[in-house]
């Protein structure tokens, strides 16, 4: 198949096409869905973000504001 | 080497890169509120941040060139990438790691998994792993990109290397690591664009993909001696069942990097830059799509490098390179592409090669600043600037052992060190992490038992088992006689069919044997899954 004669070859070939077909499908399907958070997370989420910027800063040589 | 034309390229790319990575990081600084309020990390971002952080020159270069000398067997590899590197990694990990890194307000992998279990031993121990082992894979990160510019500017490894290290310590001296991942899309979609002209164009130059499969099939006569005695059949085959070649393809390459992506420090936190599970499951198609242009693309053309070179040269791809595994990309550019795409595929591969260098140093060093100096500590603020002096230091050590390395490990070194990577990290951390986020019966008893499990026996198999390394250490010699415990094919073997199991074995058994030492807090890290 595909000028591969050995056919475990040939579905190693074929599944890397068949992971972005189930990649692409997963993902439209799924492409407005699990969006919401609560506040709660949004807050930890603005934490998380916070710290993280300190942290790429003192990594950069900036001292934490 | 055409000069004029290599300069106006890099002043050009330099430009829009330098503008860009500024502009991002502008907007990203100044507008904190806005971007948690609203949508930080757009989906396209974060996977191609994960992409390019993933792939690299230790992927193109290095696999690519494994792929010129195995064929096409290594495309389980890419098929890994898809399935387990992105869909499983995304959906069944990157949910959940997102939520209770969030939960636990965690920063790093040793962080997220020393705050699940509640563990200051695991921080550090994970910290100290990381430390220690990172620089392995970020020197076959670094020789990836000085091979390319050996090969593309002709110019001696030797020199490459201090070249490239140069631009590597002002990159992280002269604060890169905040600046580069906001051009990692750009760098990405480039990658991607250069990735699918190469592959269009070789099957095109070879007449089209059945025909260019075949020509590849049809070269297997001139398969070298020394493979053919470990199992090569050909290009287009499957090595013989339990030859070495067997182990070493589908234990070391396929199974260790193809899941040992699982537990890859400067991975996982990339899960928590987004701000739900929406853009997760947007990510994933740019993620497999990425994957497939990137690997797919760099195997496919690398085994096939060996047709393009048998009509040019009447050689295959490994004796146009002296045998040197990690050449052959960088040289089939040079050879079949125009030189401006040369230049310009260099420039973008050895841009990935800065970012995927700035996540590793980043995790580099924050395991041992963040995760062993800081745990330290018992007021965390008291010694902020020392925590920063040591995360620096930190970095420089990493940095001069990467260049140890890179002038020592030799040639067709890339994959080899890339996988023995991916494989420790997935051998210790796999099970405790994947159980961490879905069995609340998981205890740290049972998460360190594992944890340590997988490190003895991967260990254990490095100086007595795996021969590539035994051989190297020599203590089996020392005490039994002979490099490796085991006989046959068996020597080659990787430490991660031995590790993984048992780790995955000890976790659960530990970890049933005793009892959870705090239940309030396993719900509380489990808070909106």
């Amino acid at each position: 198949m595909l000028g591969i004669p050995d056919p475990w070859v040939a579905m190693a070939y074929l599944l890397v096409p068949a992971g972005t077909l189930l990649c692409i499908g997963y993902g439209a399907s799924k492409w407005n869905k699990e969006g919401h958070i609560t506040e709660e997370e949004a807050r930890e989420e603005k934490a998380w973000l916070q710290e993280e910027l300190e942290i790429d800063e003192e990594l950069s040589g900036e001292e934490p504001k | 080497m055409n000069l004029f034309l290599l300069t106006v390229i890099i002043i050009l790319y330099l430009a829009v890169v330098s503008y860009l990575g500024y502009r991002g990081y502008k907007n990203t600084k100044n507008s904190l509120d806005y971007n948690v309020a609203g949508r930080n990390i757009h989906p396209y971002i974060m996977a191609m941040s994960y992409g390019a952080t993933f792939i690299s020159t230790s992927a193109i270069v290095g696999f690519g060139g494994t792929a010129a000398q195995f064929g096409f067997s290594l495309l389980w590899l890419t098929a890994c990438n898809i399935w387990i590197g992105i869909f499983v990694a995304f959906v069944f990990f990157g949910k959940r790691t997102r939520r209770m890194g969030l939960n636990l307000d965690a920063h790093t992998f040793p962080e997220f998994l020393g705050k699940r279990l509640r563990s200051v031993f695991v921080q550090r121990f994970m910290g100290i792993i990381i430390f220690l082992t990172m620089p392995l894979y970020i020197a076959a990160v670094l020789i990836g990109a000085s091979r390319i510019l050996e090969g593309l500017l002709r110019i001696d490894y030797n020199v490459a290397v201090v070249l490239f290290t140069i631009l590597v310590a002002a990159y992280v001296i002269f604060g890169g690591l905040k600046g580069v991942m906001y051009t990692d899309a750009l760098q990405g979609t480039l990658m991607f664009i250069g990735m699918v002209v190469l592959l269009f164009s070789v099957y095109l130059s070879l007449g089209g993909i059945a025909p260019a499969h075949s020509a590849l099939t049809s070269l297997a006569s001139q398969i070298p001696e020394g493979l053919r005695k470990i199992g090569m059949t050909g290009w287009t085959q499957s090595p013989v069942p339990n030859s070495p070649l067997f182990w070493i393809l589908y234990s070391s390459l396929v199974l260790g990097v193809g899941v040992g992506v699982l537990a890859q420090p400067q991975l996982i936190v990339r899960y928590m830059t987004v701000k739900s599970n929406q853009e997760i499951n947007r990510a994933v198609i740019i993620g497999g799509l990425f994957i497939m242009a990137m690997t797919g693309t760099a195997f496919v053309v690398g085994a096939l490098s060996n047709v393009f070179f048998m009509h040019t040269s009447g050689k295959i791809a490994l004796a146009m390179v002296g045998g040197n595994v990690d050449a052959v990309i960088p040289r089939f550019i040079a050879d079949f592409m125009p030189s401006w795409f040369g230049y310009l595929f260099m420039l973008v591969i050895l841009s990935a090669a800065m970012s995927t260098l700035s996540s590793q140093f980043h995790a580099l060093g924050t395991s041992i600043g963040r995760d062993v100096y800081a745990t330290t500590l018992k007021e965390k603020d008291k010694a902020k600037s020392w925590e920063i002096l040591v995360t620096k230091l930190g970095i420089v050590i990493g940095l001069i052992i990467t260049v140890y390395l890179a002038y020592h490990l030799g040639e067709s070194i890339i994959a080899r060190a890339t996988s023995i990577f991916f494989g420790l990290m997935a051998s210790c951390f796999l099970a405790p992490y994947a159980a961490s986020l879905y069995w609340k019966r998981l205890t740290r008893k049972g998460a360190i038992a594992g944890m340590l499990a997988g490190f003895i026996v991967s260990l254990f198999s490095f100086f007595f088992l795996h021969i590539s390394e035994s051989r190297v250490f020599g203590l089996a010699k020392l005490f039994f006689g002979k490099d490796s415990l085991l006989s046959g094919s068996a020597v080659f073997i990787d430490p991660l069919v031995f590790a993984l199991p048992v780790s995955v074995a000890i976790t659960i058994l530990v970890s049933l044997l005793t009892k959870v030492e705090e239940p309030e807090h396993v719900e509380r890290c489990f808070k909106g899954i």
